[in-house]
This record gives C-alpha cells, sequence and structure tokens, in this order.
C-alpha cells in the first residue's frame, strides 16, 4: 500500500495529519490550476483554501476505483474556480466592462502562467490545446473556438498532445532507470 | 456502447478525466473501465500524466493558507463541541416500574429482530436487482451492436442501389499487401461512404485516414473508424482522386503521404 492510500484513508477518517500531508503534496499543483484560471492571487488563495474545506467535508464521496485522489481534487478546484469566475463576471458586468476586458489582456502573460515540464517541450499548437483544457478550465467547445479550429482538429491536437506526453515520461523514466543501474 | 478504440480517439477518457463527461456516459464509461483492463490501463496512464504536468507547473501557494485552513476546520470542530448541553438541573427524576423496562425491553428485542430479518430481505433484494441490471445492461449493449450493424448494412444497400452512386475500387499496395477498400460516391447527394472490411488492420497507435485531391492538396475526408464496417466521410465537390493513408491515432491534420497506401482517380 503506497503512502497516498495510506494518508487518503486516514483523510476519509478526518485525521488532520493525513490532510496536512495530502495538502502539502497536492496545494502546490492545485494553486497552479486555479492561478492560471482565475489570474487573481487573492482570489486563488481562498478558492484555495475553499477547495480543500470541500475535500474535507466530502472526504466520504472520494472512490479510489474510480481514479485518482489529485484527479478528485482538481475537479473540486476547477468547479469552484468555474463558480467564482461566473459570480465575478457578473458583478463585473453590471459595474464596468471595460475593467473586466483591460485585466483579462494585461495580465494574460505573466510568468506564473507559463508553463513548465514535459508540457513545455510539446509543439505549440498540442501545449495550448492541454493549457486550456487543463489549465485555463475550457470545455473542448470552448478551447476549439479560443484556438479557432474545427473541433475535429482540436480533438486531434488533443490525442496527439497526450501520446506525445506519454512518449516525453517513457522517456524520461527509462533515462532514470538506466541511470539507476549505471549507480548500482 | 462504444468499443475501446472509439473511446479513447474520441476523447472521451480526457472529457472524463476533467469531470467534463455528461453524466449519462459516465455510468457506462466507469462500468466499462470496470471491465475492461486495457482501458482502464490507458485511463490511469492519462491520469498520471496530468498529475505530473499539473505537478511540474505547481505554484508554492503562501503559508498562511494552510494556516487559516486548519483554523477554519477546528473552528467547524468548535461549533459542533459547543453546542448548548440541556441543564442537568431541569431534568425531572422519573421513576421507571420494573415491569415497564421489562416491556420497552422485549419491544425491543423484537423490533431488533424484524429489523435484522428486514435487511437480510433487503440486501438479497438487492444482490437479485444488482444480477438483473447487469443482465440488463448486457442485452442493451447486444442490441445496441446489432443496431449498429444493420444501420451499416441498411447504409450500404440504400447507398449501392441509388443509379447515381459510382463505385470505386481501392486496392492497397505493398503496404497493406492484400488489403481492399471500396468506395461509393453520389455526386448528387454529395455523399462519400467507403467499406473498410477488407483493411487490415492497423496497431493501436495508428489510423486509416481518407483524403481527396483538390488541385493538388490533400483535403481531409475523415479518419477510418475500423471498428465499422462501413464509414461515412466527408465528401469533397472537385476531387480529383481518392487516398488513404495510414496516420496517428486520432489522425492528422496533414497528409502523410509517404504513408500512403491506396488511391484511385475519380
Amino acid at each position: 500500500m503506497s503512502n497516498d492510500t495510506i494518508y487518503i484513508e486516514r483523510f476519509q477518517n478526518r485525521d488532520e495529519n493525513a490532510l496536512s500531508k495530502l495538502y502539502d503534496k497536492y496545494s502546490g499543483a492545485i494553486y497552479g490550476v486555479i492561478l492560471r484560471m482565475c489570474r487573481n492571487e487573492e482570489a486563488a488563495q481562498e478558492i484555495l483554501q475553499e477547495t480543500f474545506m470541500k475535500a474535507w467535508d466530502k472526504s466520504h464521496l472520494y472512490d479510489a476505483s474510480k481514479g485518482k485522489f489529485y484527479t478528485w481534487l482538481y475537479r473540486i478546484a476547477r468547479n469552484t474556480t468555474l463558480n467564482f469566475l461566473r459570480k465575478d463576471e457578473k458583478l463585473i458586468q453590471t459595474e464596468d466592462l471595460s475593467v473586466y476586458k483591460d485585466e483579462g489582456e494585461e495580465e494574460g502573460e505573466t510568468s506564473y502562467v507559463e508553463l513548465k515540464g514535459a508540457l513545455a517541450k510539446l509543439d505549440a499548437h498540442h501545449q495550448k490545446a492541454l493549457k486550456l483544457l487543463y489549465f485555463n478550465g475550457l470545455t473542448h467547445r470552448e478551447a476549439h473556438e479560443e484556438m479557432g479550429v474545427p473541433l475535429g482538429t482540436f480533438k486531434s491536437y488533443v490525442r496527439q498532445a497526450i501520446l506525445k506526453l506519454r512518449d516525453v515520461y517513457t522517456k524520461e523514466l527509462l533515462i532514470l532507470i538506466c541511470i539507476l543501474e549505471l549507480l548500482i | 456502447m462504444k468499443d475501446r478504440k472509439t473511446i479513447i480517439e474520441s476523447g472521451m477518457l480526457e472529457m472524463y478525466l476533467l469531470g467534463l463527461l455528461p453524466d449519462e456516459q459516465v455510468t457506462s464509461l466507469e462500468k466499462m473501465l470496470a471491465e475492461d483492463e486495457v482501458l482502464a490501463q490507458k485511463y490511469a496512464e492519462i491520469e498520471q500524466d496530468f498529475e505530473n504536468v499539473s505537478l511540474e507547473n505547481a505554484i508554492q501557494p503562501p503559508d498562511f493558507i494552510k494556516e487559516d485552513l486548519f483554523a477554519g476546520i477546528r473552528e467547524d470542530y468548535s461549533e459542533v463541541r459547543t453546542l448548548p448541553r440541556e441543564d442537568a438541573s431541569n431534568e425531572k427524576p422519573v421513576k421507571k416500574s420494573q415491569t415497564f423496562m421489562w416491556i420497552a425491553a422485549s419491544l425491543a428485542a423484537l423490533f431488533l429482530v424484524s429489523s435484522l430479518w428486514m435487511f437480510l430481505q433487503w440486501d438479497t433484494t438487492k444482490t437479485d436487482l444488482q444480477v438483473t441490471q447487469q443482465e440488463l445492461n448486457t442485452i442493451k449493449s447486444q442490441i445496441e451492436n446489432l443496431q449498429g450493424a444493420l444501420k451499416d448494412s441498411q447504409l450500404l444497400a440504400d447507398v449501392v442501389k441509388d443509379p447515381n452512386t459510382l463505385q470505386y475500387a481501392l486496392k492497397g499496395n505493398d503496404k497493406i499487401p492484400g488489403g481492399f477498400a471500396t468506395a461509393y460516391i453520389n455526386h448528387e447527394e454529395k455523399s462519400a461512404i467507403v467499406n473498410v472490411q477488407k483493411l487490415p488492420a492497423l496497431p493501436e497507435d495508428k489510423t486509416y485516414q481518407m483524403w481527396g485531391d483538390v488541385d493538388g492538396e490533400m483535403i481531409n475526408m475523415g479518419v477510418i473508424d475500423k471498428s465499422k464496417d462501413v464509414v461515412i466521410l466527408q465528401y469533397i465537390d472537385e476531387a480529383t482522386s481518392l487516398n488513404i493513408t495510414i496516420e496517428p491515432a486520432g489522425g492528422s491534420d496533414h497528409a502523410t503521404v509517404s504513408q500512403l497506401v491506396t488511391n484511385v482517380y475519380l
């Protein structure tokens, strides 16, 4: 049984220490998603806290046989952020439309939006397709419009991007195994 | 019920992962994931890579968030703990007779036994219901498969008997020796379908894709779904030839001409 599995079981039994371990492991990844989605640090911090609060309250609903803990946490974070953005958009639209527009464009390329790791090694269009889905919280339909390509083409970008990601990670794993074998 | 390859190529797994799959499809996909080890493995890989991507792009949140989170959780607890308790001094001492205690105990025991019996009955009924449900799902899936096959056959029959339909034979080259496909093009109805029964199976990471040549440019007519015998393709006006290539799973935006397996002039 992995450490994660033990912590998740304890987390479901309302163990604060397990929550602390899981927070330490996943809060950065979740915060990265939320911040890229809402592009507002103050709001992102509130949403991150709300996400873990919801996870704590609904921990009994997590079913390990249906997927990884991170995926479950990601879905909570994604929905919480989208709810926040919908509320925020309504407020801004009733007040001043120009504020929202300027904010989005100016903050569009701040450093935290830059992608790292294997994703950054993909072709620009593959990178963008996954970024729109994973980090911007768009649906396939919204994302293909955003990229200006037909839905079918967008889906094939996503599919190809996922295959290339697998390729990158498999190669990295092979290199790691080779290094370990050399060391032993 | 869709087959494994269609599920993988249609992007259903990614949509499920992101929580974007409609509820009615979630149940059937979860059932397939529970039954199909290869599909479950594919999903596990996508999930793992998704988690890796997220961890590589992590941004450390400020420390106070964690402190606030735990403070919030403890506050919830204390609210529960500080619920007002009944004042003991207000309680009036009640004398319970021995007889009444016996009656109450007997009733409780009776209730316990009947509850146990009802629970066992309920559990058996639940198991029966689950078995029936599973059988029903299997029958449903068989009906869907049969309906799909019938639809394919009807479609082919309709197209073939139309006098405006032109038939083209696409004989495979040395990349698919013995491979063969038949295209049916109807310029009046502007429809294009292809019978791919005789095209040999490809590895999971490859797919056949059909292209129409318009002024030297290969225009995508669609990815050929090998789980079906008859595939409807996009009709391309002014195409001078039909071409089939082998492409990476999911199809390509541009034809990989070096992977051309067959073509025919119209």
